[in-house]
């Protein structure tokens, strides 16, 4: 699936079929599933506060993004993200980018404590 | 929904203007073991095919709103292989089970990749199996300095198939030799001798076909392990000559978490995928007690294949990238903080 283009609706994006399932069985709808998807907006949400963003899950059906300033998209899937974050924040998402990197050592390193 | 593995798999076939493509085709299509293949060609070349399921397609692409290359989507192929479809259903044409497309000589393959990838009609009965490359032994190293599409075409193959061999020197056959080992270390380098070579072997890169995907996964590993070993000599050679497009694998001790991978990975593509030509991955994914392939071309991302068992004793996570002007460190140290992310939350 295309980070840029991945819109296609009812199809899975390859991030959302578990690691442990079997030849790519894809259970959209089970409590595993939720649970996951719950933990990829949780872990999301620590990267898109660099960029002032947050996700939302709504009700299992497409996320929701916001920003600070209060513009909110929906968004179907996980490539759509940056695409949006960046149009939103007006700069790069980069996981090269030194300053991202530093920030989020800089989250660990507060939870840790 | 029909599994991944059931899907018809489609075969890419490119490589550059006058490197034996439908020579080896020609060949290859003789064999048994692709019997039952239906061909589609973009154009009849100087040396006709000879087959019984042959089609003809044109050049319509339909760009994506991206505007990325790799994102565009060939029309005229969808068009073609849907109406094979029909035609197979009716049963005017043989049962074909699986599909070659040979491409034209200065294509980017990228797009015919990402028409499967896309495409919800096709990615329902589709899948991309492999690309074959075909790389002249003559001229196949000046092609490699002076033509983008050339690298392209050899960094993003499945398998390398060196023709003309018996044309050219020995020792510029052995500098080619080296030069795809470097560009490409994960794609099995084969050799075919007027046309002809081990048709099986060459589809047993098909890391989607059960029987084939274990011994595959390892091979590719290993073979870049042997050329991360190489040193020197190597990482000269490739800043020279291929506009800096190299390959070099990343492994990592620590299991890792397949939610933070997914986020890290989707980013990395997103805001570099034109410079990552390939991925391919043996994962060990936290939580699961066997590894997990994953293959991408540029932003296309393969559905990942979970392994029945480990095929070695190593059990550290390997991921080969091929990439253009992206530097080891910078990808192994941004994995690394995605993943402690992943290691401070609790498992779902």
């Amino acid at each position: 699936m295309c980070s840029f283009c991945a819109v296609f609706a009812g199809v899975p994006h390859w991030t959302e079929i578990a690691s442990d399932a079997g030849d790519h069985e894809y259970d959209g709808s089970g409590p595993a599933w939720r649970q996951a998807r719950q933990r990829r907006v949780q872990l999301l949400n620590v990267v898109l506060a660099h960029f002032g963003c947050r996700l939302d899950d709504w009700m299992g059906g497409p996320y929701v993004l916001s920003s600070q300033r209060g513009r909110s998209e929906m968004i179907d899937q996980l490539p759509t993200v940056w695409r949006v974050t960046e149009a939103i924040a007006g700069r790069p998402c980069d996981p090269l980018d030194p300053g991202l990197l530093t920030a989020l050592r800089a989250h660990l390193a507060t939870r840790a404590q | 929904m029909t599994a991944y593995r059931d899907l018809s798999p489609v075969i890419v076939v490119t490589g550059f203007l006058g490197s034996g493509k439908t020579t080896l085709l020609n060949h290859a299509l003789q064999d048994p073991a692709l019997g039952d293949a239906a061909v589609l060609v973009n154009e009849f070349g100087e040396v006709g095919l000879d087959h019984q399921l042959l089609e003809v397609i044109d050049q319509n692409m339909v760009l994506l709103t991206s505007g990325c290359v790799c994102c565009t989507i060939r029309d005229d192929l969808k068009s073609a292989v849907l109406e094979l479809h029909e035609r197979r259903l009716q049963g005017t044409i043989p049962p074909f089970r699986r599909l070659v497309i040979e491409t034209t000589g200065l294509a980017d393959p990228t797009p015919i990749v990402a028409t499967f990838m896309h495409d919800l009609e096709l990615r329902h009965r589709y899948r991309l199996a492999l690309v074959i490359t075909t790389v002249d032994a003559v001229n196949g190293l000046a092609q490699l300095d002076t033509h983008h599409e050339a690298l392209k075409q050899a960094a993003i193959a499945d398998r390398l198939v060196l023709t003309k061999t018996d044309l050219a020197a020995a020792t510029a056959v052995a500098d080619l030799r080296t030069r795809l080992a470097t560009l490409n270390p994960a794609a099995a380098l084969m050799v075919a001798h007027g046309g002809a070579l081990d048709v099986a072997a060459l589809l047993a890169a098909d890391v989607y076909a059960p029987a084939a995907r274990a011994a595959e996964a390892t091979r590719w590993l290993a073979a870049v392990a042997a050329d991360d070993h190489g040193g020197h000599a190597h990482t000269s050679d490739r800043n020279r000559h291929s506009a800096g497009i190299h390959a070099f694998c990343v492994t990592f001790a620590t299991a890792l978490d397949w939610t933070a991978f997914g986020i890290w990975l989707t980013l990395l593509l997103h805001s570099h995928g034109s410079q990552v030509l390939r991925v391919k991955g043996l994962l060990n994914v936290r939580g699961a007690d066997t590894p997990v392939v994953i293959n991408g071309v540029q932003h296309l991302v393969h559905p990942p294949v979970h392994l029945p068992a480990w095929p070695d004793a190593d059990r550290r996570s390997r991921i080969v990238f091929i990439v253009q002007d992206l530097g080891r460190a910078q990808i192994e140290e941004s994995l690394a903080v995605f993943n402690a992310l992943g290691g401070d939350l609790p498992p779902s």
